[in-house]
């Protein structure tokens, strides 16, 4: 959001946080920030991608598309969101994603989902087993420092209006996956 | 450069061409390796720079990518450690393009950098005080980013300064380690080269070529020292050969001068006896002139007489017949027989009688005068007025008993003038000159021309003789006037006619005479002598 308001005077920043401010109380403006955050979410998703590496074991073949899990409550902004980042690749690989309403439908339906955002209380609801299972050779991310603390890896949450990431090392390490050094220097450590 | 190899001695010479070579060739080394050391330090910083930002950029990636400002200001932060990194700026870039400011690092005591021309960075460059350099950070080939670093050069100048504090203090020491081999080889290597100094002068001052100079260094001095024993050697032997020949000369000159004086005796008594020698033959020669003119004198008693005799012996026997008519007449008249028919005819032959002896006693008397003028002439030098061709008729005259028995034509062109000279010397000279003609000229039995032009000219009176008989060869024209010269030695010639003739020209007429003859073209004489024209 201070994006925004780089290279404006301070007048036009006033004026602009009155309105952003007017905006707040007014009933739609939720779903705008929604929308947004939904936004980032999914850009961090996609660029997290990058800086993860799996084994082998974790796609079926070298031709295999990085499948991108969504868990949480679907809306038309997520959908169109998921499907815009289908077209991309990462890693060399193309995307497929995915949405889910539960974690534990991946399980039974044995989906790759090689990297799986867990949105609000998704992670929570699943039982200690089904998250093993899932952290083992997946990528989970989360939305609360909550997530990490019970097992998740990484979390995004917001602080001072940007999406911050945080980290649980013993779940990344106790994994499978491998994130890029550099990653996890930027990462706030959270710990179980 | 002359004016450095006029001074000092050799060593001194050498010492300076050492240690000249030495500080120019440390001066350039040190130089040289500065300048690389320089350049490779540049090199290193900039790949050092390089490196760091390379790594930085990697690590900045999952902030620009994440929106991490915080973080990428925290790691900027980290060159505060570096006091060499003045500024270090993390720029973003967008989707547009648009560059935007993303974190920074700036020591204190530095300005801002501009951030303007950014990409013109990308290989480093050097400013006056810093080393900018550009890495652009990208991410799965998109560039997201630019890193510009700003290092300081003043550790460069340090490294400079040292380096050449450092070469200098090198230079220095090494000079010192080259004067001191440089004194202390000198005198190793010229070692050999004094001994040979001291050998040249002992040589010089005692004049002793049988000293030697060390050959035992092994190097050019060893061959300098043979080649100059060698030499002293060839000297030696040149001077005791120059000895031995000097006392050989000297012995030479004792017997020389021995020998020249006896010679010189020698010569003097031949010469005395040559001076005799040449004074009976100047006896001779006078002689023998005196007998040719004799001899000439004979002639002309011989020609005059037989000249006179034949008008006299006309004389003669008209006063004979006339004598035998008058005693016939006077034989007549006594027996008076006498007639005058007889008488008549007495008369008349003895008119022509008379006539006859007239006729006869005028021409002998006539020759009588002509050849007692021309003996008188002969035997005096009297200089009398001459006319020319009367008085070379009355020579032609007197030789007529000669020329009648030749069959010789001559030719007279003679001009009537009369001029004062001595006679004698005309009539000995035409005489002679005409003799040599009959005698040597021509062959028996030819009919030859001779020509004789006398005339006036310029107060000299020239004559051209000339005949053509056999002439003479180079060799005998060269001798022509020497005495004792003829062509007919053993014939009767004596070899004087032409001598006289050169003298009486050359000496009684003060003139010249010169003669020109080739073989088969007969011999021609042009003399001219001075004159009083009357």
């Amino acid at each position: 959001m201070m994006q925004m308001f780089k290279g404006i005077n301070l007048t036009h920043k006033l004026i602009s946080l009155s309105w952003y401010l007017l905006c707040l109380c007014w009933p739609l403006s939720a779903a705008a920030q929604n929308t947004d955050a939904t936004k980032l979410t999914v850009a961090y998703l996609y660029q997290m991608s990058k800086f993860t590496k799996w084994q082998q074991e974790a796609f079926s073949d070298d031709n295999a598309k990085l499948e991108i899990c969504y868990v949480g409550q679907q809306t038309p902004t997520l959908e169109a969101l998921l499907n815009k980042l289908a077209s991309r690749k990462s890693n060399g690989r193309e995307i497929a994603t995915h949405h889910f309403a539960d974690g534990q439908i991946i399980l039974k339906q044995k989906q790759a989902c090689q990297l799986i955002y867990f949105s609000e209380q998704t992670w929570l609801e699943l039982s200690y087993e089904q998250q093993a299972a899932i952290t083992k050779q997946r990528l989970t991310i989360g939305d609360s420092k909550a997530f990490l603390k019970q097992g998740g890896m990484l979390a995004l949450i917001p602080v001072k209006s940007k999406l911050a990431i945080f980290v649980n090392p013993k779940a990344v390490e106790q994994s499978q996956i491998q994130l890029e050094a550099r990653l996890l220097a930027l990462a706030k450590k959270v710990t179980q | 450069m002359n004016a450095f190899f006029s001074i000092g001695t050799f060593n001194r010479k050498l010492l300076i061409m050492v240690m000249a070579t030495s500080l120019l060739s440390l001066t350039l080394v040190a130089t040289a390796l500065t300048i690389i050391n320089i350049k490779n330090y540049k090199t290193n910083m900039q790949t050092s720079l390089q490196e760091k930002a390379r790594l930085l950029s990697y690590n900045l990636v999952p902030m620009l990518v994440f929106d991490d400002n915080s973080s990428a200001s925290e790691a900027m932060s980290a060159f505060s450690t570096n006091p060499n990194i003045l500024s270090a700026q993390v720029f973003q870039t967008d989707s547009q393009g648009s560059i935007s400011l993303f974190a920074e690092y700036q020591r204190r005591d530095y300005p801002s950098p501009s951030t303007k021309d950014i990409s013109s960075y990308l290989n480093p460059q050097f400013s006056e005080r810093a080393l900018i350099l550009s890495q652009i950070i990208s991410f799965e080939g998109e560039k997201i980013g630019y890193l510009h670093i700003h290092r300081e050069l003043s550790e460069l100048d340090e490294f400079l300064q040292q380096s050449i504090a450092i070469s200098t203090i090198v230079l220095i020491f090494s000079l010192i380690i080259a004067m001191m081999m440089s004194v202390r080889f000198q005198f190793i290597l010229l070692k050999p080269l004094q001994y040979l100094i001291d050998v040249t002068q002992k040589v010089r001052d005692e004049k002793n070529y049988d000293v030697r100079a060390r050959t035992d260094s092994n190097d050019e001095f060893a061959v300098l020292a043979e080649s100059f024993n060698h030499m002293l050697q060839e000297i030696a032997e040149h001077h005791h050969k120059q000895l031995a020949v000097e006392s050989e000369v000297r012995q030479l000159n004792l017997v020389l001068e021995d020998k020249v004086h006896a010679r010189t005796l020698e010569l003097e008594k031949s010469n005395g006896e040559l001076v005799k020698a040449l004074d009976s033959l100047q006896d001779s020669q006078k002689q023998l002139v005196e007998k040719e003119t004799m001899a000439s004198l004979g002639q002309l008693v011989a020609g005059i007489a037989h000249e006179v005799n034949t008008p006299v012996g006309i004389g003669v026997t008209a006063i004979s017949h006339l004598a035998e008519l008058h005693k016939k007449l006077e034989k007549a008249y006594l027996e008076k027989t006498l007639s005058a028919k007889d008488m008549k005819q007495y008369l008349q032959t003895s008119s022509e009688a008379i006539d006859v002896m007239d006729k006869s006693l005028h021409k002998a008397a006539e020759l009588v005068s002509s050849f007692k003028q021309v003996a008188v002439d002969q035997s005096s030098d009297n200089i009398r007025p001459v006319k020319l061709d009367d008085y070379l008729q009355e020579i032609l005259t007197t030789l007529k008993p000669k020329l009648k028995r030749v069959s010789h034509q001559l030719k007279i062109d003679c001009c009537p003038d009369t001029v004062n000279c001595n006679a004698g010397a005309i009539y000995q000279i035409i005489t002679n000159l005409i003799m040599n003609s009959i005698l040597h000229g021509f062959d028996t039995n030819v009919s030859g021309i001779i020509s004789i032009k006398i005339y006036l000219m310029q107060d000299h009176v020239h004559i051209d003789y000339s005949d053509n008989g056999k002439g003479l060869s180079p060799d005998n024209l060269a001798s022509l006037f020497e005495p004792f010269f003829t062509t007919k030695r053993g014939e009767g010639g004596t070899g004087l006619g032409t001598h006289i003739i050169y003298n009486l020209v050359t000496q009684a007429l003060n003139g010249d005479i010169a003669a020109k003859s080739k073989i088969g073209q007969g011999l021609s004489y042009q003399i001219h002598f001075p004159v009083v024209n009357q």
